[in-house]
């Protein structure tokens, strides 16, 4: 059963074009599925339209057969959606249980708050040790750890990970794909969008190809890449080429 | 025309650019691809004199202008234009045009009387970048696309041999990157010489004669842009690893 739909949604920043031109795609409960693409594919932009961050100007977009689309991310997020941004959005001055607690307040009930954090804290044992010092401190791995374990706080049904790889060395790379895959064995659903196709798809059920805003293929995470529109894809369509280049 | 080599940089203890060794030949385009973080910009910055290289030379039709200051590099013929756009808003057209006049710049600003010389010069480039009609108009009323043109009227008031352009299709419309690409070809045919960072795989292996691909810092290859688009390691280069 699909717990995340995505119908013809068209979606742009601003007065700006739209980036999304008509994407449509499910995510099924309790799997994982990876978006990948070229740059400017409009992956990042999918996540942002489903968590109410940027313009959606048409289509569609709902969970668990709730209709999400034009709400806010307080509310979307109120529907039992997180998302961690690319640039992971920590508190650089607070430490990480400060951190933790901030992700806590929106669980409401303070108790309940404090027993998740010290479930996040035995979960992430790297945090725990590091649980006094402050976000900014931490290396980017345990940043990323750190804004993931707020994920783990609040339990979404749906997570939401923009480039979790992003600006990370492949050794600490792996260890935030392994929390990844925790998350998907505690049956929780997730879409992730990954610049490392390979990576990201590793760790995924279903991989969802887009290119210039729109959905171009969709399958199996292990059929994905050796699709035949993959390398024209990433590398553009092969012509026959006459001359030096110059004007015709 | 340009040749880079050895090039190397380093930011606190990330090398961004190790051994950097490529050319780009006089009257040609050359793409410069790769995926996110392989080292493009840097290499802009470090030819264009904003970032110093830690080592290695670059060399402009066999003078070295390694670590040269930008002014320098602009008067010695390279032009270059930044992946978001640096307009001044509140100046018009013309006026963003004039302030990158190597003999008039701001002086031709200053009391708002545009040398005349300044201004037909600066008027022909509007013309040829299709927003001539726009002249007296402020620059932030124009579309993404449009001040991308505006940029390149802009860089081509100093008569640079080689232009540098930071994703010229990147967030443009077709319509406008068509044009774009035209006034390419044109300036080309015209003899200057391209190095083009572009994320538009059809539109950079179209127009490109060589490709230089880069990943993790490093220069992959440089090639003709069919032998890039066949080429297995550079695949794996944007898919990345596991």
């Amino acid at each position: 059963m699909a717990l995340l739909e995505l119908d013809d949604v068209r979606a742009g920043y601003g007065s700006g074009p739209d980036i999304l031109n008509g994407v449509s795609l499910q995510v099924q409960e309790s799997s994982t599925s990876c978006v990948i693409g070229p740059n400017g594919a409009g992956k990042s932009t999918v996540l942002k339209a489903i968590m109410g961050l940027v313009d959606v100007r048409g289509g569609e977009v709902s969970v668990g057969g709730e209709r999400l689309t034009g709400q806010r991310p307080d509310q979307v997020l109120a529907h039992g959606v997180c998302f961690v941004p690319q640039d992971r959005s920590l508190f650089p001055e607070m430490t990480v249980r400060e951190n933790l607690s901030m992700a806590g307040y929106s669980l409401g009930r303070r108790r309940k708050a404090e027993a998740r954090i010290d479930e996040a804290l035995d979960a992430f044992p790297v945090l725990a040790e590091r649980r006094s010092q402050r976000a900014r401190t931490l290396s980017g791995g345990q940043q990323q750890m750190l804004a993931l374990a707020r994920a783990w706080i609040l339990k979404p049904r749906l997570l939401l990970v923009d480039e979790p790889s992003m600006g990370l060395a492949p050794q600490v790379t792996k260890q935030v794909f392994d929390v990844i895959r925790r998350f998907r064995a505690l049956g929780m659903t997730v879409l992730l969008v990954e610049q490392n196709a390979r990576q990201g798809l590793e760790c995924s059920d279903r991989g969802i190809v887009l290119d210039l805003g729109r959905k171009r293929f969709e399958g199996a995470a292990d059929s994905i890449l050796t699709h035949p529109e993959v390398r024209e894809l990433y590398l553009g369509k092969q012509r026959e080429r006459h001359g030096n280049g110059a004007a015709p | 025309m340009l040749e880079l080599r050895q090039l190397r940089r380093e930011f606190g203890g990330v090398q961004a650019l190790r051994d950097c060794t490529f050319r780009v030949d006089t009257g040609t385009i050359t793409g410069l691809i790769g995926p996110n973080g392989a080292g493009k910009t840097t290499v802009f910055n470090l030819i264009t004199g904003l970032v110093k290289p830690s080592a290695g030379t670059i060399e402009l039709g066999g003078t070295a202008i390694t670590g040269w200051s930008p002014h320098r590099v602009t008067r010695a013929g390279i032009g270059r234009t930044f992946q978001i756009t640096r307009e001044l808003g509140e100046l018009t057209l013309l006026e963003n045009v004039v302030i990158q006049s190597p003999a008039g710049g701001l002086r031709g600003l200053i009391g708002r009387s545009i040398l005349g010389e300044e201004r037909s010069r600066a008027l022909e480039l509007l013309d040829f970048v299709g927003l001539a009609r726009f002249a007296e108009e402020k620059a932030r009323t124009l579309s993404y696309g449009q001040k991308k043109l505006l940029e390149l009227a802009g860089v081509l008031m100093a008569r640079p041999r080689l232009i540098m352009l930071d994703e010229p299709a990147g967030g443009v419309n077709p319509r406008l990157l068509e044009d774009i690409v035209d006034r390419i070809r044109e300036l080309n045919s015209d003899g200057v010489t391209f190095l083009i960072v572009e994320h538009n795989m059809d539109v950079i292996m179209e127009l490109s004669d060589s490709v230089v691909v880069m990943a993790h810092g490093e220069v992959l290859l440089q090639d003709s842009p069919h032998a890039v688009q066949v080429d297995d390691a550079v695949l794996d280069a944007y898919l990345g690893r596991v």
